[in-house]
């Protein structure tokens, strides 16, 4: 069996953006988009951190292949975009990173799966200090609020900002994400209104499931 | 632990086969600290693969690796480690942090740079298609000529998107008590698109079911030869001009 994340890694590696970007289009012929975040794009990252962790490759290399990968992502992006038709009741979402947080391809990918069910999505960055994104915030009014956090001693940082956000006055949900959620569970920050995504299968499954809560709630 | 005697430009360490560190140079306790043991240097994500790459076994190696910073930061380094027996190892480290911090802050600056203005060109994007809306819902006036009859001249190409904006309005209104007749005027219409005219054909069908005549006005020959091979109900009526229509029916 050829190991696709492995093959995609190395030529996100070498810095081959063209060769990357038609093989994840032949990938998507036959499988959907979440497949190859979750199956492909996810463990080639994971993968390439592995490859430091044995003295493979360098961090100027690490730094290259997420170039590349957020490259592929924002290409897929505006495949996207194109495609989707903008009827009157999208949901909205503003995904963001706190601050210091600079792991953005996770992100990235959930900004993408939003879009992909049809949702008006704005998609921030990493790394934001919370005023910056408060004043979008406000501007734009989500339904739903994603963060990603993913380094432990964030963990005080995360609970200042759920706590600022659960008391905006439209009452958004807030979903965190990162690798933050996948290891340390987060269960005690999990209300009503929070809610903790462990991936992108997991995301897909409040997509499919959760959003008409927004709709009963907002209509 | 002592100070090594040959004090070298760059961090050095001498370590034990359990990391201890038994010897430093000058630079080393400037830049990177002191402690008993190497690994409480380092970021804890380095811990496992330092320890994978450093060890007695391998007798030269060379390992990229962060060093803790104060402030929850951590600093890139170069470890060259070259073991004189199975118990001391030298270690040389080269920080590298400036140069690659550098070009990795400019990247990310660029990278919400391009961000922030794919997020306004978005808000442009979505201001236009709003645009595009109310120029759509505008494409299809209900005027009232009488108390039974009313006029909808349509505008632009007939597109499915259009049709879609201006339905429900011509239904809601055309349910307005004493309305049985509405005229359709194509005058102002530029082309037909499929889609939208089976969109179209829904609003007549309703219209009809709500007990209302419609009346097809203004065709050109060119889109009467295109209606032909269009879903249009059988029994709709057709006239020339608005001016025959106005003095048919709304002159007494």
């Amino acid at each position: 069996m050829i190991n696709h994340h492995e093959t995609l890694a190395h030529l996100f590696l070498d810095g081959e953006e063209e060769k990357a970007l038609e093989y994840v289009e032949t990938l998507l012929i036959d499988h959907p988009q979440l497949y190859l975040f979750e199956d492909i794009l996810t463990p080639a990252m994971y993968y390439i951190g592995e490859l430091w962790e044995k003295n493979k490759i360098t961090v100027a290399d690490e730094h290259l292949a997420t170039g590349i990968c957020d490259f592929i992502i924002s290409k897929l992006e505006t495949n996207l975009s194109e495609g989707v038709n903008s009827s009157n009741k999208q949901p909205k979402v503003m995904l963001f990173g706190v601050e210091e947080e600079q792991h953005y391809i996770g992100l990235k990918m959930a900004a993408n799966t939003f879009r992909a069910e049809g949702w008006k999505v704005r998609y921030l960055g990493p790394n934001l200090r919370l005023e910056h994104s408060l004043s979008q915030l406000h501007k734009f009014k989500p339904d739903v609020i994603g963060i990603s956090a993913a380094l432990s001693y964030r963990l005080s940082t995360l609970k200042n900002i759920i706590h600022e956000l659960a008391h905006l006055d439209w009452r958004p949900k807030l979903l965190i994400g990162g690798r933050m959620a996948k290891s340390y569970g987060l269960s005690d920050l999990e209300s009503n209104q929070v809610i903790v995504i462990r991936d992108l299968k997991h995301l897909e499954e409040w997509l499919q499931e959760g959003v008409e809560s927004i709709y009963n709630e907002t209509s | 632990m002592k100070r090594v005697e040959q004090s070298l430009p760059l961090p050095f360490y001498v370590i034990d086969k359990n990391y201890n560190i038994v010897g430093y140079s000058n630079e080393a306790e400037e830049e990177l600290g002191l402690a008993n043991n190497f690994l409480q240097l380092l970021d804890e994500e380095s811990h496992e693969k330092f320890q994978k790459m450093v060890r007695p076994e391998t007798i030269k190696v060379t390992v990229e690796i962060n060093f803790k910073k104060s402030g929850g930061e951590f600093q890139l380094a170069d470890l060259h480690v070259l073991w004189d027996s199975d118990l001391h190892a030298k270690v040389l480290v080269h920080l590298k942090g400036n140069q690659l911090q550098k070009v990795t802050e400019s990247l990310a600056k660029l990278r919400s740079r391009l961000n922030e203005s794919n997020l306004q060109l978005l808000e442009e994007k979505e201001k236009l298609e709003e645009a595009v809306k109310q120029n759509n819902l505008l494409s299809a006036p209900f005027i009232e000529l009488n108390e039974e009859t009313a006029l909808i001249p349509l505008f632009g190409n007939l597109t499915e998107e259009k049709l879609f904006a201006v339905e429900d309005h011509i239904v809601r209104s055309a349910q307005k008590e004493g309305i049985d007749r509405v005229f359709f005027d194509f005058t102002a219409v530029g082309e037909l698109k499929r889609e939208g005219i089976t969109v179209l054909n829904n609003v007549i069908s309703s219209l009809f079911l709500m007990g209302v005549k419609v009346k097809i006005i203004g065709v050109k020959p060119q889109q009467a030869r295109e209606l032909k091979e269009m879903p249009l109900p059988s029994e709709l009526n057709f006239m020339s001009t608005l001016q025959e229509a106005i003095q048919k029916y709304c002159t007494n």
